[in-house]
């Protein structure tokens, strides 16, 4: 058994059979000689739910796993956290606030920062980008945003 | 006369003052990027693809170029000062190199990667000038199912450099392909896959990808293993290498050059591969090879010229026929079709200065590196010391202002996000993302050409077999994939990207 692959193969599958059924109900296929636009699509995600099969069936004969390593959680729901915030309120903060937030959560990630270390970082991190990007390059984004009532 | 009259306008456009101050920028920041461990050439390359959408084309695409040679140079550094490769193409330059350094020589064998790479460097040049108007003459001939054949031989090829399973790399192509597709087909302006996003009508941004995959998604691969602490860096003292020294990377730096050249070419080939097969050619016909991994002079030289021809040779397949042979030439795409250059044979037809300037900076920007790498090597061993702690916060705050500033829009930094997860996920299972990238660039103009040859051959699929231009393409497809599949080169691509640590 090959965790790894089962997993994959599983995860192809599901994907092709997904744009397959996506293909299937909105788009017209058409024929070889005037391809509609789901033609090709199909085509492709019937290879890659073969693919899947294949890869998910070498996973269950094979005889040895791997290992699958340690995941940093914390990283991971830190960051995804630090880059939603941030699309999703990038405009209102403003550049100042709003990299200091992304940059602050993204320290987080890694439990070597602390706290009065990631805040320094991301003070530096966001003064720098500021200038960069909101004096330099002239992003149309305002330094300071809305949301602080300017 | 062609040939020096299209060098000559190269140069008057690359020796322009703006041009210079881009190829500077371009080679300063790859060597940066190069010495800084944990980024990656491609992650600085996305992260400041939207930069350089307000330059003009061939600026942009100096820079962009720069950066990815430049790296080379910087990573041969730190592979030699400390035994951490900053890139994965200088893995075999550590082997010999940080010995040397230990015995006291590391400023020869720093003085070695540069010479050597240098040398490399302009051969590169003259070849690409010489090889890149051939090629295009011929591509112009070509049709949509030439082209078709061609991307799939692109495609192919890019599962040689995948490392681990044949299939997975497969089916990475095909999602590749699929995820491309988004947005409104061209033939009958349906919208597909958007979910009924108006954001995701024009299709997805291809820097939002790179930047989640190899950005972010790489950061989360990083953090798993936090770096321990401060590196011990070898001191630099004598950066002259002895004439005996000099007589011993002649031919090493030939062979390297050469074998570079070739492999750089090979559609899916690039600096990787390149230096890994040169270092073992080197080990097997020195006289030295007992020498080997003690220390050996040779074992810098060769990889380090081999790693530099070949980032530079594979530009042939990108500049003549508009085919990326590796996701850092994807990138280069991507740039040319944001700049509203369509990739391909015509760009040495429709933009020639750009196209040789580019091709004339290459040479420049390689001068600026042996000036910059050389007397300055001290400057770089100071950024070896930047905690990895304080360095990927910015890289993601300068990735996700990046993404935002191509269209001025939060829309793309959720898909930072989410490709950033989906990235790392797939990894750990072992599926590398290179062949999925590729599959995204390829999967529009792929299909575009597939559509079209059906058109022009009434419906009959025979057409690709039919046409001899296509017909040897896919044949190269087939046997790539044959050679590819086959058990023992299964075994050595997976010993490769071992000792790499790939």
């Amino acid at each position: 058994m090959n965790g790894k692959d089962i997993a994959s193969g599983a995860f192809f599958v599901l994907i092709g059979l997904a744009y397959m059924w996506m293909a299937w109900a909105d788009l017209p296929i058409g024929n070889t000689l005037e391809m509609g636009p789901g033609y090709f699509p199909m085509v492709l995600s019937g290879i890659l739910v073969i693919f899947g099969v294949a890869i998910g069936v070498r996973g269950f004969v094979n005889a040895h796993g791997t290992e699958f390593g340690r995941v940093p959680w914390r990283a991971v729901v830190m960051m995804s956290l630090a880059t939603l915030v941030f699309a999703a309120f990038f405009d209102r903060l403003g550049l100042l606030p709003g990299v200091f937030v992304l940059s602050f959560l993204t320290a987080l990630s890694s439990s070597r920062n602390s706290i009065l270390g990631a805040a320094i970082t991301s003070l530096c991190i966001a003064v720098f980008c500021s200038a960069v990007f909101g004096y330099g390059i002239g992003l149309p984004v305002p330094i300071i945003g809305p949301l602080f009532g300017f | 006369m062609e040939f020096i009259d299209n060098l000559s306008l190269g140069f008057s456009v690359a020796m322009m003052p703006i041009n210079l101050l881009y190829c500077f920028a371009g080679v300063l920041l790859g060597t940066l990027v190069g010495v800084l461990p944990g980024l990656g050439p491609l992650a600085t390359m996305s992260m400041l693809l939207p930069l350089t959408f307000g330059l003009p084309p061939t600026s942009s695409l100096i820079m962009l170029s720069g950066i990815y040679y430049g790296s080379q140079y910087g990573g041969s550094t730190t592979a030699i000062l400390i035994n951490l490769p900053g890139e994965a193409s200088s893995a075999v330059t550590a082997l010999d190199g940080y010995q040397m350094a230990r015995k006291g020589r590391a400023g020869p064998a720093l003085a070695a990667a540069a010479l050597s790479s240098f040398f490399a460097g302009t051969v590169a040049t003259v070849l690409i000038a010489l090889v890149a108007q051939p090629l295009t003459k011929l591509a112009l001939k070509f049709g949509p199912a030439e082209y078709f054949s061609l991307m799939v031989v692109g495609l192919i090829s890019s599962i040689a450099l995948a490392s681990g399973s044949l299939l997975k790399a497969l089916a990475m192509i095909c999602m590749g392909l699929l995820l491309g597709l988004t947005g409104t087909d061209i033939y009958t302006g349906l919208p597909r896959f958007t979910f009924g996003s108006a954001e995701m009508l024009d299709g997805i941004d291809f820097v939002a990808i790179a930047v989640g995959i190899y950005g972010t998604g790489e950061i989360l691969r990083n953090l798993e293993h936090p770096l321990t602490g401060e590196a011990t860096v070898a001191k630099v003292t004598n950066i002259w290498p002895s004439r005996n020294d000099l007589k011993r990377i002649v031919a090493p730096t030939l062979r390297g050059t050469v074998i570079g050249s070739l492999l750089g070419i090979l559609p899916g080939g690039g600096a990787l591969l390149s230096s890994f097969v040169a270092y073992n050619v080197e080990k097997k016909v020195s006289k030295r090879s007992e020498e080997f991994g003690k220390g050996a002079i040779e074992g810098v030289a060769a990889p380090e010229s081999a790693n530099n021809a070949g980032a530079q040779t594979s530009f042939i397949p990108m500049l003549s026929l508009g085919i990326p042979s590796n996701v850092v030439m994807a990138l280069v795409i991507g740039a040319m079709i944001m700049q509203g250059i369509q990739p391909g044979p015509n760009v040495a037809v429709t933009n020639p200065d750009m196209f040789w300037a580019l091709i004339v900076s290459m040479w420049i920007g390689n001068a600026m590196l042996v000036i910059l790498n050389l007397p300055l090597v001290g400057m770089w061993v100071s950024f070896l010391r930047v905690p990895y702690g304080i360095l990927f916060p910015a890289i993601v705050a300068f990735c996700c202002i990046g993404v935002y500033s191509v269209d001025n829009s939060s829309f793309s930094i959720y898909l930072v996000t989410i490709s950033g997860l989906l990235g790392y996920v797939l990894v750990k299972l072992d599926c590398e993302p290179a062949p999925f990238v590729l599959g995204f660039i390829l999967g529009p103009m792929l299909e575009e050409h597939l559509r079209r040859a059906m058109l022009v051959s009434g419906g009959d699929p025979l057409v690709f077999v039919t046409r001899p231009i296509s017909a040897a393409l896919l044949v190269i497809a087939a046997v790539t994939l044959y050679v590819v599949s086959r058990p023992n080169v299964a075994k050595t691509r997976e010993s490769v990207f071992e000792e790499e640590g790939v």
